[in-house]
C-alpha cells in the first residue's frame, strides 16, 4: 500500500547482500535517475565510490536492476570521510593531515609534488617535519599519522625520506649528525690537502641565510597519497604573493583557516628550540596556525594556486616560505 | 577580491622600500627586540591599511623610555615610512612546540 514502506522492507532485506558487493559503500532509497534526469520513481539506491561499467564486473559484484519488483539505481559518491580527524591514520592520505619523521612529534602533509627530472610523485612538507631539522638521512621512515598522534613503525610508515634543503642554524651546537658528517668529510679533505684549517661544528654565523624549510618523502605506494588537500582540493600551479592577498591553508591542528599576506620579503629569525635560523624572502600573515600545522601548503583564497609553505608562527603571525623557492630548492613542480 | 597575479605596474613605493630595506636591514636586525624586517602594509589601531611601509617586526612592543638610544626604531628612514609591528615569539610549528606563549 504505502510505497515507502514496501521499499524500506525490501531495502532492509537486501541491505547485507548489497553491502557485501565490492565498491558498494552504502544503500538508501531515492528517486531513480534515468539518462541523467531524475524520475518520479522511488527506488533502492546503491552508493558506490566509483561507477564501473557492467562489462567490468562479474555477476556477483553487479547490483541487480531490480529487487523483489523494486527498481535499483547506482549512485557514485566518491570517498566518504566524515568524522575522520586530521590526526587519524588516513589511507589514502592527503594534504592537511598529520605526518612526521619517526623522531618528530607531528606536522602537516603539505601536498604531492612531482620530481622535475623523473616525474615521480613525492610528498612535500617541512625539513623540520620530514627530516628532523637536518638530523635525518634519506630512507628514514615517515609516519602517517606522526608519532604525537599515535603513529608507529612499521604499521603507519607511509613513506621514506627522499631529500631535503638543509637549514643553516645561526647558533646551533654540534648536535646535528649530518652537519658533523659534512664537517668530518671536509676535515678529511683538508687533511689530505695538508691544510691546517679544520671545520668545527659550531654554527655561530648570524648571517647564515635560509630561504626554505622544506623536504620530500617518497610514498611506499603511490596510491597511498592523493593529490587533493583536505577542504581545499588539488592545488594547480603557483602564484606569487602580493601585499594584502587573501590566502588559506589546511593544517593538521587548526584545519582550514584563512588570512591575509601583510608582509613580503621578510628577513627574520625563527626559533627551532635547538637553535635559531635566519630566513630571507619570507611571507607573513596574521595568525592562522598553531603547532602541528607546519608543512601546510598556503593557497590563494580565490583559486587553487599555491603561494607558500607554512613553517613557523606565533599567536600573532604565521610565516611561510615562498612556494617558488621551495619548488626550486627541491627541484620539483606542482 | 581577486589578487593581482602579476602586477604590470608595480608600486614605485614598494621598490623604494626594498632598496632601503637592503641598505638598513643589518642595522635594524642588530637592535634589541627586532626579529625581522620586511615590506608590508601599515597597521593603524589594529587595522591593516593599504599604505606600503618598511615593517620592522618585534616580538614585543616596548615603550620608548625602556629602550636604549641605539635600539630605538625611527618612524622614517630617509624618505621611507617605517612601522614597528609586534608578531610575538616565532617558533617552528611542529606539534608540541611552545609557540602559543609569547616568550
Amino acid at each position: 500500500m504505502d510505497e515507502h514502506i514496501k521499499i524500506a522492507q525490501v531495502k532492509s532485506q537486501a541491505l547485507a547482500g548489497l553491502m557485501r558487493k565490492p565498491n558498494v559503500i552504502g544503500v538508501g532509497t531515492g528517486y531513480k535517475t534515468s539518462a541523467g534526469r531524475k524520475t518520479g520513481e522511488l527506488c533502492i539506491v546503491a552508493l558506490v565510490t566509483q561507477k564501473i561499467p557492467r562489462a567490468g564486473l562479474d555477476a556477483a559484484s553487479m547490483v541487480p536492476k531490480s529487487i523483489d519488483g523494486i527498481s535499483t539505481d547506482v549512485l557514485q559518491i566518491g570517498f566518504i570521510r566524515a568524522q575522520q580527524a586530521r590526526t587519524d591514520r588516513w589511507r589514502p592520505a592527503l594534504g592537511g593531515v598529520s605526518i612526521g619523521h619517526y623522531q618528530v612529534t607531528a606536522g602537516t602533509l603539505g601536498c604531492m609534488v612531482r620530481d622535475r627530472v623523473s616525474g615521480e610523485r613525492l610528498i612535500l612538507s617541512n625539513n623540520h617535519v620530514l627530516a628532523n631539522s637536518n638530523d635525518a638521512k634519506a630512507g628514514d621512515a615517515i609516519l602517517q599519522p606522526g608519532t604525537a598522534d599515535g603513529g608507529r613503525a612499521p604499521g603507519d610508515v607511509i613513506a621514506k625520506l627522499e631529500r631535503f634543503c638543509p637549514i643553516q642554524f645561526s647558533n646551533a651546537p654540534a648536535t646535528c649528525g649530518l652537519a658533523q658528517a659534512y664537517a668530518d668529510f671536509g676535515n678529511m679533505i683538508a687533511r689530505l690537502l695538508g691544510s691546517k684549517h679544520r671545520v668545527k661544528v659550531m654554527f655561530s654565523d648570524p648571517q647564515a641565510l635560509n630561504n626554505v624549510d622544506a623536504a620530500l618523502a617518497r610514498p611506499l605506494e603511490g596510491d597511498d597519497v592523493l593529490d587533493e588537500i583536505l577542504e581545499i582540493g588539488a592545488p594547480a600551479g603557483t602564484t606569487a604573493a602580493q601585499l594584502g592577498m587573501a590566502v588559506r591553508k589546511s593544517g593538521r591542528t587548526t584545519g582550514l583557516t584563512t588570512g591575509q599576506i601583510v608582509v613580503l620579503d621578510a628577513t627574520l629569525e625563527v626559533n627551532y628550540g635547538t637553535g635559531t635560523a635566519r630566513f630571507e624572502n619570507q611571507l607573513v600573515s596574521g595568525a592562522m596556525s598553531q603547532p602541528g600545522d607546519s608543512g601546510s601548503l598556503l593557497v590563494a583564497a580565490d583559486s587553487l594556486a599555491a603561494v607558500g609553505l607554512l613553517f613557523a608562527g606565533s599567536d600573532q603571525a604565521t610565516i611561510f616560505n615562498p612556494i617558488a623557492r621551495v619548488l626550486d630548492c627541491l627541484d620539483v613542480s606542482l | 577580491m581577486s589578487a593581482p597575479a602579476a602586477d604590470p605596474n608595480p608600486d614605485p613605493r614598494v621598490a623604494r622600500i626594498q632598496e632601503i630595506k637592503a641598505l638598513y636591514e643589518e642595522e635594524l636586525l642588530a637592535k634589541a627586540n627586532v626579529i625581522g624586517v620586511g615590506v608590508g602594509l601599515r597597521r593603524k589601531g589594529g587595522i591593516t591599511t593599504d599604505e606600503p611601509v618598511l615593517v620592522v617586526l618585534v616580538s614585543q612592543k616596548m615603550p620608548r623610555v625602556q629602550l636604549a638610544e641605539g635600539d630605538f626604531v625611527p618612524d622614517r628612514i630617509e624618505d621611507v615610512p617605517v612601522d614597528v609591528q609586534e608578531i610575538g615569539f616565532i617558533r617552528s610549528h611542529e606539534d608540541g612546540s611552545p609557540a602559543l606563549t609569547s616568550n
